[in-house]
This record gives C-alpha cells, structure tokens and sequence, in this order.
C-alpha cells in the first residue's frame, strides 16, 4: 500500500475540476452499439445473418403483461454482464442459456471492434507503449490524459462492449491484481498492464495471469519490487503474491517464506531510472542486483546460482498449488454465486483449476453450469449491486450514452467504486456487508441521472419513454420493472411504484423519469 | 517545514489561553480520583458516556516514528539513516519525556499533549502474529487476535453498539466517514457510511420530494437485511443531519482543519458531535502509511502523513475544546514497522506499535508503555514486542468512558488489564 506522489495523488481532483472535455460523439457511439448490441455473429439471434440452428423455444414473454418470470437466462446476464438489457435478454433467451454462455466465453469471436475503434480514435493513449505515454503526458506535464482515458475505456467497455462476460472478467481480475491508479509512475503504466496482463489473460490460464502480472511494470512500481534488491530485500511484492494473488491467506506459507520468495524475486524490476531509454517503463531483469544464494520455498529447495529462473520457479510453486486453486476458485465462487461461497462448488472449481492447468473458461464452465443451468440457479444467493455496477446498469438498461465520460467518473468517485480507485492491494471489496451501508449516494445518482442532472449522460426523454412504451405492458411500474431487471423486481418495490404513479395527479416526464429512479433505489434493485 | 512550526507554535498560544481559561476545572478534576469523577463529572445532562472517534490508521504506522524512542540506542543501530535524531540535534526529536519525542512534522500533537489530553501507548497491539496487513486488520477490528479468523464475523466497534442502550432516539448510532464499512462495524445497529455530511440529504425535485421519500420508505419498511436497516439509518441521517450547518460552519478556538482526508473528516465530525443529534461513533480511517520504500521521516512522505494527522488532530481538540471532556479520540494501525530498516530506505512490516488516544478524560501528557527495548535479543521476530494489548486500552474506553461493562461479548475470551488510559 504505497502511498503516491503527492502531485498524482491530485490527478484526480485536478482532472475532475477541469473536465478536459472528451467528448465523444453520441451518434457514432450510438452506432457502434446498433452494430454490436444485435449480436450479429450468434448464430440463432434475431439479428444473425445466417439462418438459425437453433430452435427458438421460449421465446421472450413480449406483450405478456405481468408474467415475467425470474429465469435462469436472467440470472446469467445478471451476473455475467454490466447490467440488465432487455434487447439482449431477447436474443439470450431465444438462443438459450448454454448457447449464449458458451458464445460469450468465446470472446474473441464476439465483434467489438465498432466500440474499439471509436475508442481508438478518441483515446489515443490506450495503444501507447509506457515510454510514449511518457514522453507524451509526463514530459509535458499532461498526467490526467492517460490517467483519465484508461478510466473512460474501462467505463466505456463495461457498459457498452458486447463482450460482457469477458469484460466481467477484466474487472475482476483487476480487482484480485489491484494496483493504485493514483500512485507514482501506475498512472501511466497501469494502461500498460491493463492492456498486456489484464486483458489478454482475463478467459485465458490463470498461471499466465500470474506470471504476467509478475513482469508488470506498473505492478513492480506499486509493491515496490524495484527496490527490492540483493542484501536488503524488500518483501512487500513477495509478500503479497503469496497472499492475494495466488496462496491467499490461508495458505501454507510462512514469515520466513516470505523472505526466502523476496530474495528469489531481487533484481526483478523495470527500466524506471533513464526516461531517455526506449524500453523505459518495461520489466527487467537486473542480475547484479539479484541474491543468487540458495533458497527454500515452501519447502522446495532451489539450489545457488540461479538468475531470473529463481522467481520463475517461485511462479510455477505458486501457480501449480492447491491453495491457489482453492483461493482463486473461491474468489470466483464468492463474485458470481454467493457472499458465503458454496463449499462443494469451490471444491470443484479447485479441482478443474488443477485439473485443467488453471484454465479459467473451464473453471467459469463449473460455475454456471451450462448443461443443467438449473445447479447454478440453486446456488446462487443475491450479490448487492456495487456502485461500479448500479452505474454501468442503469446506463445499459436504458442505452444511455456517455458524451463525457468525465462526469459519470465523478459519480463513480461519489458513490465509492470507480476504476482502479482502490488504494490498498486487495481490490474492491466483494461482499454485501462493505456496501450496503452506503446507500444514499446510489439514491442520489439514480435521481441525478435521470433529472438530467449528471454531467456528460444526456437523458433524451423521448428514447427513454420509448423504451418504457415499446414494453407493450400497459402498467408503466411493470414496464419500468421489465427495462431494468426483466421483472425481477420484488413484488411489493412494483406495487409501490405502481401507487407513487397513482398518486402523482397528473402522469409527466417528471413523473415517469421519477419513477424510474424510485425503481432504481429500491431494495430489490440493490442486489441482482 | 519553518512555515509549519511556526503555525504550530502559534497555535499553542492559543491553547494556552484556553487552557488557563479552563484551568480551574481541569485543576479540580485532576485531584478527583477517576471513579467519582464518573458519577459527578456527568456532561451534558447526566449523560456520562464520551462520543468515541475512532480513526484507524491503514496500512501499517510506522510507531517508532510517529513517537521515538531516541532514548534507546538500538533504534540507532537499527536504523542507521531513517531513525529521527536525539533532541537538540539537526532535525532532531522533541522530547516528550526524557525517552520518548516526537518527530518534528508531528509537532502539532503537543498542543493537546501540553494540556494533558493526549496519550500515546507503546509497544501496543494485536498480539496475533501475523504480519498480513489484511489478516492483521480482520483480527484486530473482529477483536479477535488469536482466534480462529472467522469464529466471528461482527466487529468490536459494532458489538459495542450492540450491548448498550442507545444515547438518542437510536435511529442513528454511528456515522462510518468513508464510503465501505470496516470489519469494525460489520453487523452494527444503526450504522451510516457517509463520507460527506453536508450534501447528506434527500436528492431530486422538491416538489415530489415528499412523495417520492414516502415511496422509498414505504419500499425499505420491509424488505431484506442489512439494505432494509442501511436505509432507514440513511433517512434518519438525512433528516438529522439537516439542522447541521456545515458549509457556515465556524470551528472555535481559531482551529484550521488541514484539507486533507483526515482533516475534513474530523471536521464534519466536530460539527455533527456539537449538534448534539446523539451520535454515539465516528469512525474514519487514514491510509498510505504502508511505506517500504522511501519512508522520509523528516520531509518526505511518512513527514507529510504524520503533518496531517497532527494538524488534523490539533485542529479537532481546539475546536471541541469546550466539550473535550465528553469526547474521546483513539486512533490505531494494524502493526508497526520493523525495527530495522530495509534496503530501499524504507520499513517492511512489524509487529508492535504506537496507540493514540485524546480526551478530556485521557490521562494524557504520557507514554504509557513497558518498553521492551530494541536490542535484538529483546526482539518480536525482528519487530518491536508488544507489552500492552491493544484491547487492553480499548476495553478500559468502552468500560470507563462509553460506559458498556459487557467486555466479554466484545473481546470474547480475552480478560482485559485496564492500564489507567483514562481519568
């Protein structure tokens, strides 16, 4: 838990207070979601250009009045998306729920390349190599660009890609490899690992996840593994490596452990001294500053004279230990299941873990159990809405765009979750428990969301009554429902919002975006 | 640095002044010994119980630092370039009490040190070994140490509230400063988190404002845990908190709260507590403490952070100078530092540490300690030992001045020592 310079600790406010105003243009943005939101590439969706093999049984309940059953497809995109979507419950449904499960696994095949070239254009920072972002941010004292544009991608990708699952995932591999955006030289280089370490390994194998995420510059800059050098190790990487990114802290390891993993791990840093160096901002291995001594971890002898190879067998004893597929699977359990995760699930999440060389699709696979969906519906208990997600939910449930995507940061900050805000290394918490007593700010932004209030979310009370209208279900309280959640609203939350309506003496635009946001503020909506 | 101990002198003057303003009471106080002075020295309407602050310091405080034992030659072995040098040298401590000093940036503690009202404990903690910051915290604020991890899943602060009466309505016992609830009040009664007070209130148009409220409460009336609890706490701190007026807020005593964290958080906490709304808690935390690089105890980052506690801190106790007397402010780190130093000019994680507690009935203007010393037989695997359990302290605050004697459901299977922090 490095603390940051002072002067990018207040990148952020700085940021905030001047809004450098990228703007991004709604008409594209709305465009590339058109192209994308229709699923072309599924085969069996209403939108797909080749005829279906799939059979169309159950079709969405459309026009069907208060009969929205909860179902296990509206569980799936509860938890494998950034929000409910009515459009893409429809082709989910009609498809089925192993189909779509499997072809959001197959994240690669999944178009979405409208929003990453619209992201291209507009932030241009995210291809940069650390040594571009240095010249051209740092140098001219420009700091808040690249800070700010990995926020505004991250924002952008959760409420808008295609690939929902795989951005779920980015997200949480984010959080169980959390590195401060705010401190030091991670305000450039967390773009770096995000786009090399993050998102190329986030459907892949864990242990690449892990080996890559040790040769991470912006991960060797936030638990100071720069410094760690023959003679005076420093244990703060090595330390938690072992304990939250692979062992946990249950695991079988000791204090002296954790010296003898730092001493294996000296030398291990990144070109950070010379800005004049093309390969600055990259991972290095310095053998002069490594303890080549013998070592023992975990038991394991590794014999003198070793280079980098030492931290590479460290990487290989912790990626192929049961602990680690005990720690990670109930991670996984604990984010898409359960708070109190399942004990029999995370047994055979660990076991597929072992099994299958950490192959995350496989372990995801025992998680939502496609062949008998019904397993996961049993398991699954409620998960409270972080604020991250209430954001991304209300933006998805009613296609709101993001013009500036400044403003919705600052909600964000508000409500107390944005991107890689989280200063300490264990990441977001994922449990009730940390957020429910803050509930007033996510009241507060569902009210200033739809007031129109929010900076850079221009609500367009057309589309907006469009979208309640085009429900076809006659009770605008059971319409809300069925935009934002499916119908999966308590049935008490509707009926209140049903009299509300009642009780207004004339129906409006106030009364309707009001509503909405009623809706959004119940306790029901709180969890998904 | 010269700007700053300037302001800091400065300010002493001013509690000068207060404090011989006050200094009969206090006087007479001093001579009273402490189990009377509970029954008779009742604030504010018979109401005996102080409003605990509490901040918890993450990250891992570096307490030999924060509270130097320059008396002990072996910090100087230890930490050859980043220990804080004796009194009267260059950059050197000011002296507390002939062993222990202060660092220079956190200068501003000596005001309420000068006037009795500020303690620190050392070679304090959670004895549980573990050197996991996050491990280190569940046990400390489950009030746990030793224990299986999760043999309780509620916090210390929270059972707390849960084995007392209420001081008000009950509505509202405790205000989290910070967006996530901490392992301390997990499960607590009427808790809030809300980092800003003052826009604490109802969003949207006024003119559904009243509608639209009967809506949301009649949705929470029933509904699951912990949201449907979350909710009425939050209407009844936006109802409360209403009368506060914190943006014309005037702190006394010339106090000026620093704009860091710590310092707007102590602020709006100084304006909730004298609005009397019954507020039993205030939690809040500072973090960046975890230094294993570059500590720069003189003027770099561990000076910067220690410049705002302190402020921070002064700034609280002059502003509620009036009231000191029914408030107490305890503040703790999840471990202290090792003793020695590493290769990257900073501290890897210890064991031992340094407690802070301020009040009006803290027997402060000491550093109550059983020094183990800092030779390294006399060492905790390298880290300075612990003498005083933290539950020591904090059992003999919720005992003597929060007025909860039910210690056992707090710290299960752990007999508390008082050690005399409070008067």
């Amino acid at each position: 838990m490095p603390v940051g310079l002072e002067a990018s600790k207040r990148a952020a406010q700085i940021a905030l207070q001047h809004r450098p105003g990228k703007k991004i243009d709604p008409k594209k943005l709305k465009a590339a979601w058109n192209r994308m939101s229709r699923h072309p590439g599924l085969p069996g969706a209403p939108g797909a250009s080749a005829a279906s093999p799939v059979a169309t049984a159950g079709a969405p309940g459309q026009g069907s009045g208060e009969k929205w059953p909860r179902d296990a497809v509206q569980l799936l995109l509860d938890r494998t998306s950034h929000g409910f979507h009515l459009g893409e419950y429809e082709i989910a449904k009609t498809v089925g729920y192993p189909i779509w499960f499997e072809y959001q696994l197959a994240h690669e095949s999944i178009d979405d390349s409208p929003l990453e070239d619209l992201l291209a254009e507009i932030l241009p920072s995210l291809a940069m190599s650390a040594k571009e972002i240095y010249d051209a941010y740092w140098t001219t004292n420009q700091l808040e660009i690249p800070f700010l544009e990995l926020k505004f991608a991250t924002m952008l990708r959760a409420a808008y890609s295609p690939r929902q699952l795989y951005e779920r995932m980015v997200g949480f591999w984010s959080d169980h490899f959390n590195i401060d955006h705010e401190d030091d030289f991670c305000l450039l280089l967390k773009t770096v690992d995000d786009r090399e370490v993050i998102r190329p390994h986030a459907l892949g194998k864990f242990p690449d996840l892990l080996r890559a995420s040790a040769e991470s510059a912006a991960m060797n800059q936030y638990l100071d593994n720069f410094a760690n050098v023959k003679g005076r190790a420093q244990e703060n990487y090595a330390r938690e490596l072992m304990e939250l990114h692979s062992l946990g802290v249950s695991g079988p390891y000791t204090e002296n452990d954790v010296k003898e993993v730092a001493r294996c791990l000296t030398g291990w840093t990144y070109q950070r001294k010379n800005p004049f160096f093309p390969n600055w901002g990259e991972f290095l291995f310095d053998p002069g500053k490594h303890d080549t001594g013998a070592k023992t971890v975990l038991g394991q002898q590794i014999p003198a004279g070793g280079g980098k190879s030492d931290g590479d067998i460290v990487l290989d004893i912790l990626a192929n230990h049961p602990s680690t597929a005990h720690f990670v699977a109930t991670k996984l359990v604990r984010h898409f299941v359960a708070d109190d995760p399942p004990q029999s699930l995370v047994q055979r999440v660990a076991a597929t873990y072992l099994a299958t060389g950490g192959d995350i699709k496989s372990m995801l696979r025992d998680i939502f159990s496609p062949q008998s969906p019904a397993a996961f519906v049993r398991f699954a208990q409620p998960k409270f809405r972080r604020p991250f997600l209430m954001a991304t939910s209300l933006l998805r449930a009613f296609e709101i765009g993001l013009a500036d995507p400044t403003g919705m940061l600052y909600e964000m900050i508000v409500m107390g979750q944005y991107p890689f805000g989280w200063h300490a290394p264990n990441g977001y918490p994922d449990v009730t428990g940390a957020w429910a007593s803050n509930l007033r700010p996510r009241w507060s932004f569902a009210s200033r969301l739809f007031d129109n209030q929010s900076w850079g979310t221009p609500i367009d009370r057309y589309a907006i009554t469009a979208r309640i209208n085009d429900t076809g279900i006659t009770d605008r309280a059971e319409a809300i429902n069925v935009v934002l959640t499916g119908g999966r609203l308590a049935r008490r939350d509707v009926n209140a919002i049903r009299a509300h309506i009642q009780s207004e003496p004339v129906y409006t635009w106030r009364v309707l975006r009001e509503a909405i946001a009623l809706a959004a503020s119940s306790p029901s909506y709180q969890t998904h | 640095m010269t700007d700053q101990m300037k302001k800091s002198s400065g300010s002493n003057d001013v509690t000068r002044r207060s404090f011989l303003g006050a200094g009969g009471a206090v006087a007479a106080l001093a001579a009273t010994p402490w189990w009377m002075r509970k029954a008779s020295a009742s604030p504010r309407g018979g109401n005996s119980r102080d409003v605990f602050v509490h901040v918890f310091l993450r990250g891992g405080m570096d307490g030999l630092t924060t509270c130097v034992p320059y008396g002990d030659p072996d910090l100087y072995l230890a930490r050859p370039t980043l220990a804080i040098p004796q009194p009267g040298q260059s950059n050197g401590a000011l002296d507390l009490d002939g062993f222990f000093g202060l660092p220079p940036a956190a200068a501003p503690l000596l005001t309420p040190w000068a006037n009795g009202h500020l303690a620190f404990v050392h070679a304090s903690g959670s004895t549980d070994p573990t050197r996991s910051h996050f491990e280190s915290m569940r046990f400390m604020e489950a009030g746990i140490p030793n224990q299986p991890a999760f043999s309780i899943d509620s916090g210390w602060l929270a059972r707390h509230l849960q084995t007392s009466a209420p001081l008000g309505n009950g509505l509202l016992r405790a205000v989290n400063v910070s967006d996530v609830l901490p392992q301390s009040l997990a499960k607590a009664p009427a808790t809030v988190s809300a980092r800003e007070l003052s826009t604490f209130e109802f969003p949207g148009n006024p003119i559904s404002l009243s509608l639209r409220r009967s809506t949301l409460e009649r949705m929470y009336s029933r509904g699951p845990e912990p949201v449907r609890s979350a909710a009425s706490s939050s209407l009844a701190t936006i109802d409360l908190l209403q009368s506060v007026d914190y943006d014309g807020y005037q702190p006394a005593n010339g106090a000026v709260y620093p704009e860091a964290e710590l310092g707007g958080a102590l602020r709006q906490t100084a304006a909730t507590i004298k609005a009397d709304l019954g507020i039993e808690v205030f939690m809040m935390e500072m973090g960046g403490w975890d230094l294993h690089e570059g500590l720069g105890p003189i003027d770099g980052t561990m000076a910067g952070l220690l410049g705002a506690l302190s402020s921070s801190l002064e700034a609280f106790y002059l502003d509620m100078f009036a009231d000191i007397d029914r408030v107490t402010v305890l503040l703790f780190s999840e471990f202290g530092r090792r003793v020695a130093e590493n290769g990257s000019e900073g501290i890897d994680h210890g064991h031992g540490n340094v407690m802070i507690a301020m009040g009006g009935h803290i027997a402060g203007g000491q550093v109550m300690r059983q020094w183990p010393g800092l030779a390294p037989q006399n060492l905790d695997n390298g880290d300075l030992a612990i003498t005083i359990d933290y539950r020591d302290i904090v059992a003999e605050i919720v005992s003597q001045r929060l007025g909860n004697q039910n210690l056992s459901e707090i710290f299960p299977n752990y007999t508390p020592t008082f050690q005399g922090i409070t008067v």
